[in-house]
């Protein structure tokens, strides 16, 4: 059995003359496993995401080749880091070349006295950490994925971290980062010029621009990231609160305290609660006055965490909130990126057990609008489980985007039975991902803080939310690449592909 | 089905729709699921950085098949790219959170070891699998030296006047028998020392762990049965062994083809001294002075989570400096020796050999020790090349309680 | 010390904990078995492995707070409830101006 390539003999030829036979591939095993990533996906219509063909380059100069052919040939390419973005980045569209860039995993330079990081895109941050350890310096960009996620993937998503109220985010730590545009040009983006500036004002910010681009501007090849020094204490303190309402209180005066050494705090609300307790080992026990929970983080120097966290300690008491102990306070934040979206912990209506996707909704918002919003998407998922029994509602977790509190990445996990999925219960699934989105924009939010919007139901929202910017998005994104071969279909940027409405253009599959 | 039954039993599937029945869940179990987490874990994938020989790919294909995207001899050679450490699999969310909650895992092992068996009862083999396992299947052992046979696999005691048979056996696997014969002369002089009594099996033939695992199914069962039945003829009750391999094949494989009639007591040779140490059974009295640190064999702890005997018995080794690197962090080292990589992908297995004793090299030691033969011919081959040794832990102590052992790359 | 295969696959006895939740011995929980009977079987899972699996979980977590920070502040030695409780309380009212707390 073999799955047709649709690009040109010519252009694997040429291909395999910049990196060598053996990182250009057309068989089936190499492609079918660069199609998805972890988001829900259509396995009923995986061929649709098919790359044509997979290059796997080690060098920018290889990079800036394969771009020039790709622009010269109209072929599309789709840069893929570690594929584990949650909003179908790294799906290809329309086919074409599949630029895998985990190649690119070598630590170029630490420098200590600058205190930063020059590294490959396709450089893990946990394995950045480890290496980083002996110098007492830490790389502090951590999201759910951090034991997997790469360097690539967290520009191309503009990422979000777990402690980014501390530390920032990824587009607070990447300092610069050498870049190949679609004509195969290669520039280094920054703030300024200097590789290593956080903060200039010598022309126009593209940085800002780039993050979250989701590979439609260019491919990003190496980074110099912003390094911290490896925190002493680390702090982690659960409560248990008998109301949501409490607990959704208290997690903004957390937030609002304004204790330097606050890393993050977490609003889990009753269904999530509930959720927890049908499998999770720490939440079984609980009282079942425990309805909702509050989490809080802190880092840096131990004395300065003890003050922090005696203040919090007292706001959350004086939310009525219990505090749950130190083995689940210390053992949950430890767990903060594996335990909670399980596929096993996929439920029916019955209650029986199936393997399920995860869909991990990530809006903006601000603190007052979470309960509505937060009310809404339950009914939403239920309006969608009474209509097919192949979803679960998995709860909501609310977290601190900032460190005052202003936005909160707002998160609704929904459990998706993969196993079932055909073009009705996929359509139901779309549907109801417009219609959560639609929510989170009519509460002045944003349909993503993190992932991005390019998944199908989030993009058909994206014009409400941006209104008039998103053609100025449009402009800039046709400006830097012409022929549209980079991620093209992604956000719908150009007129024709939003009259294309999800289909594809005849390209490649059988 | 049994898990076995499902890998290599008499009902296993026989085509690629098949086997994408057999192993829905578990292919979905990772497909669906959002970590990815083995990715960093996986020695193979730390050289190649190729998401085609990753777990995530392997159980994808199995979802592929059953969409009928690919069959099973459009990826075949692909999985012959994985050591079978089981990293992978324990540090799977799905495993290690909720693996024990729902007695539903991870088993990308099995999952390999699946499509293999697949793949050879459908007559597509990789080509030096084939010949490794008809010169086994010839020979009765696997073909570690150019020499080997079922007479020669007692040669390495020859002059121990060791018994055969008895309660308690010794099984020697082909690497430590025809190669690393130190490695048995070593557990011998232990198990001497202790006084303890055991003998040697009268017709070995190989363990049948590396057929299995590299899709040969029948053959792995054959031979299987040769060795039960040669146990039971001996009398034997209690089986010692020198290799985490053969532990597991031991432990886990023969106890799914025998069911009840699998009446054995199993051990890992390492397990019983550190009881002896414990006890004050042996003493290691000789000083070694050399800066070590200790290579955790994935079969021992990935596969078993046995970690902590070997460093007990480090600690009691008078004179080592003993630089430690902790058991999760060795979750992603690997020598490369094991699942039929060193036959299909030497190089594979150079590079990961090499990245594990680079990171030993990083610690600034005289030598890297481990506890499995199979990992110490390539590790040995690498440290040569940066003037390091390589010994196995069972070597270092008979040494330390005075044998007079010779050990390839060792300076006394 | 040693493996024997029929000892490791007999099952400690249930209680149950919730209507979708049994315990095998203290703290071991499980999901009740009816739950995975018709859309997933469990596998038969060895002593060895449950363990196994249990021990690695603990030691990964010990991991990697270690890897994020040097030490671990425990919640329970923050705050000292025999002498502090009132005055924190109204020192909390006049820093936060919590409103009718």
């Amino acid at each position: 059995m073999t799955l047709a390539v649709g690009v040109a003999d010519h252009v694997i030829d040429a291909l395999v003359a910049i990196v060598g036979p053996e990182r250009v591939r057309t068989d089936a095993g190499a492609r079918t496993a660069r199609s998805r990533v972890p988001a829900p996906f259509p396995v009923h219509r995986w061929r649709e995401h098919v790359p044509d063909v997979v290059v796997l380059p080690r060098t920018t100069e290889e990079v800036s080749a394969i771009l020039q052919l790709a622009h010269r040939e109209r072929v599309p390419v789709v840069a893929r880091a570690g594929g584990t973005g949650l909003t179908d980045g790294a799906v290809p569209e329309r086919g074409g070349i599949l630029l895998d860039m985990k190649g690119f995993d070598a630590i170029y330079e630490i420098d200590p006295v600058r205190r930063t990081a020059t590294v490959g895109v396709g450089l893990n941050m946990l394995k950045l950490n480890e290496r980083l350890e002996p110098y007492g310096l830490f790389y502090p960009d951590d999201p759910a994925s951090y034991p997997t996620s790469l360097i690539g993937g967290r520009i191309g998503t503009s990422g979000w971290s777990l402690i980014g109220a501390r530390y920032g985010h990824t587009r607070d730590l990447v300092l610069s980062f050498v870049c190949v545009l679609a004509d195969g040009t290669v520039v280094r983006i920054g703030d300024g010029g200097g590789p290593k500036l956080s903060k200039s004002s010598t022309g126009l910010s593209l940085k800002h621009l780039f993050m979250g681009h989701q590979g439609t501007l260019g491919i990003a090849t190496e980074a110099t990231l912003k390094l911290y020094p490896k925190p002493e204490a680390e702090l982690s303190l659960f409560w248990g609160f008998s109301s949501y309402e409490e607990a959704h209180a208290c997690v903004d005066a957390l937030a609002g305290a304004g204790v330097a050494t606050f890393a993050g705090a977490v609003l889990f609300d009753e269904a999530k609660v509930a959720y927890l307790r049908r499998d999770d080992e720490a939440y079984i026990p609980q009282p079942a006055s425990v309805r909702a929970v509050v989490c809080t983080a802190l880092y840096g120097w131990e004395d300065e965490v003890r003050e922090g966290g005696r203040r919090l300690w007292r706001i959350a008491e004086a939310h009525h909130g219990r505090y749950l102990g130190d083995e689940i306070s210390e053992g949950d934040w430890a767990s903060r990126h594996d335990r909670y979206a399980t596929p096993l912990h996929g439920r029916l209506l019955d209650g029986s057990v199936v393997p399920m996707s995860w869909h991990c909704e990530d809006a903006a918002l601000n603190h007052p609008e979470i309960p509505a919003v937060t009310r809404a998407w339950h009914e939403i998922v239920a309006d969608l489980r009474r209509r097919h029994d192949a979803f679960d509602d998995w709860g909501t977790f609310a977290y601190t985007s900032a460190d005052t509190g202003v936005d909160y990445l707002v998160e609704i996990d929904v459990g998706i039975w993969e196993q079932v999925l055909d073009e009705e219960v996929w359509a139901a699934w779309v549907d109801a991902k417009r219609r959560i989105a639609e929510v989170a924009v009519a509460a002045n939010g944003s349909i993503s803080a993190c992932h991005g919007a390019c998944r199908a139901g989030d993009v058909d929202v994206v014009p409400t939310e941006l209104g008039a910017a998103f053609e100025v998005m449009e402009r800039i994104e046709e400006a830097l690449d012409p022929h549209g071969i980079l991620n093209p279909g992604k956000y719908r940027f150009r007129k024709a592909d939003r009259a294309q409405e999800g289909g594809t253009d005849g390209l490649s599959l059988p | 089905m049994d898990l076995v039954d499902r890998t290599s039993g008499p009902g296993r599937p026989r085509t690629s729709e098949a086997l994408a029945v057999t192993w829905r869940n578990e292919a979905y179990n990772c497909y669906s699921s959002g970590h990815k987490f083995c990715r960093e874990v996986c020695p193979v994938y730390q050289v190649t950085r190729d998401e085609t020989y990753l777990p995530t790919a392997f159980h994808a294909n199995v979802v592929a098949m059953e969409q009928g995207l690919i069959d099973v001899a459009d990826v075949a050679s692909d999985y012959t790219a994985c050591t079978m450490c089981g990293g992978c699999e324990l540090r799977c969310p799905n495993t290690l959170f909720v693996g024990d909650f729902y007695r539903f895992r991870t088993r990308t092992v099995d999952v390999v070891r699946a499509v293999r068996t697949l793949a050879v009862d459908q007559g597509i083999e990789d080509p030096a699998w084939a010949s490794w396992n008809q010169a086994t299947d010839r020979d009765r052992h696997e073909p570690v030296v150019p020499t080997v046979g079922v007479e020669l696999a007692r040669e390495w005691a020859s002059d121990l006047d060791l018994p055969l048979g008895g309660e308690t056996v010794l099984f020697v696997d082909c690497e430590a028998a025809f190669y690393r014969r130190s490695l048995p002369r070593a557990v011998a002089y232990l198990f001497r020392l202790a006084d303890e009594p055991f003998g040697l099996q009268p017709q070995p033939w190989c363990c049948g762990g590396p057929a299995a695992e590299m899709g040969y199914a029948d053959q792995a069962r054959r031979f299987a049965e040769h060795n039960v039945a040669d146990w039971r003829a001996a009398g034997a009750r209690r089986i010692v062994v020198l290799d985490p391999h053969d532990y597991i094949t031991f432990t886990e494989d023969y106890p799914r083809y025998f069911g009840d009639n699998y009446d054995v007591e199993v051990e890992l040779a390492l397990d019983v001294v550190a009881g002896w140490l414990r006890e004050g059974r042996i003493r290691p009295e000789r000083p070694i002075n050399a800066r070590v640190t200790y290579h955790d064999p994935c079969r021992l702890n990935k596969r078993k989570g046995i970690w902590q005997a070997p460093r007990e018995i480090l600690a009691a080794i008078p004179g080592l400096d003993f630089v430690d690197v902790d058991r999760i962090t060795q979750w992603s080292y690997c020598s490369g020796g094991g699942g039929g990589l060193a036959i299909a992908r030497p190089e594979l297995t150079e590079r990961l050999s090499e990245r594990r004793i680079d990171f030993a090299a990083d610690l600034k030691v005289d030598a890297l020790v481990t506890a499995c033969p199979w990992a110490e011919r390539p590790l040995g081959a690498a440290g040569a090349r940066r003037d390091l040794a390589v010994i196995d832990l069972m070597e270092l102590l008979a040494i330390a309680c005075g044998a007079p052992l010779e050990v390839p790359g060792w300076v006394r | 010390m040693g493996f024997r295969y029929r000892d490791e696959l007999e099952l400690a006895e249930a209680t149950r904990i919730s209507e979708v939740v049994i315990a095998r011995g203290e703290h071991a929980f499980e999901v009740d078995p009816a739950l995975m009977v018709e859309h997933v079987t469990q596998q038969p899972m060895p002593r060895w492995d449950t363990q196994r699996i249990a021990r690695a979980r603990s030691d990964y977590l010990a991991w990697m707070h270690r890897h994020f920070a040097r030490r671990v502040v425990a919640g329970s030695t923050l705050i000292d409830h025999n002498g502090e409780q009132r005055s924190i309380t109204i020192e909390h009212h006049t820093d936060t101006g919590v409103e009718g707390v």
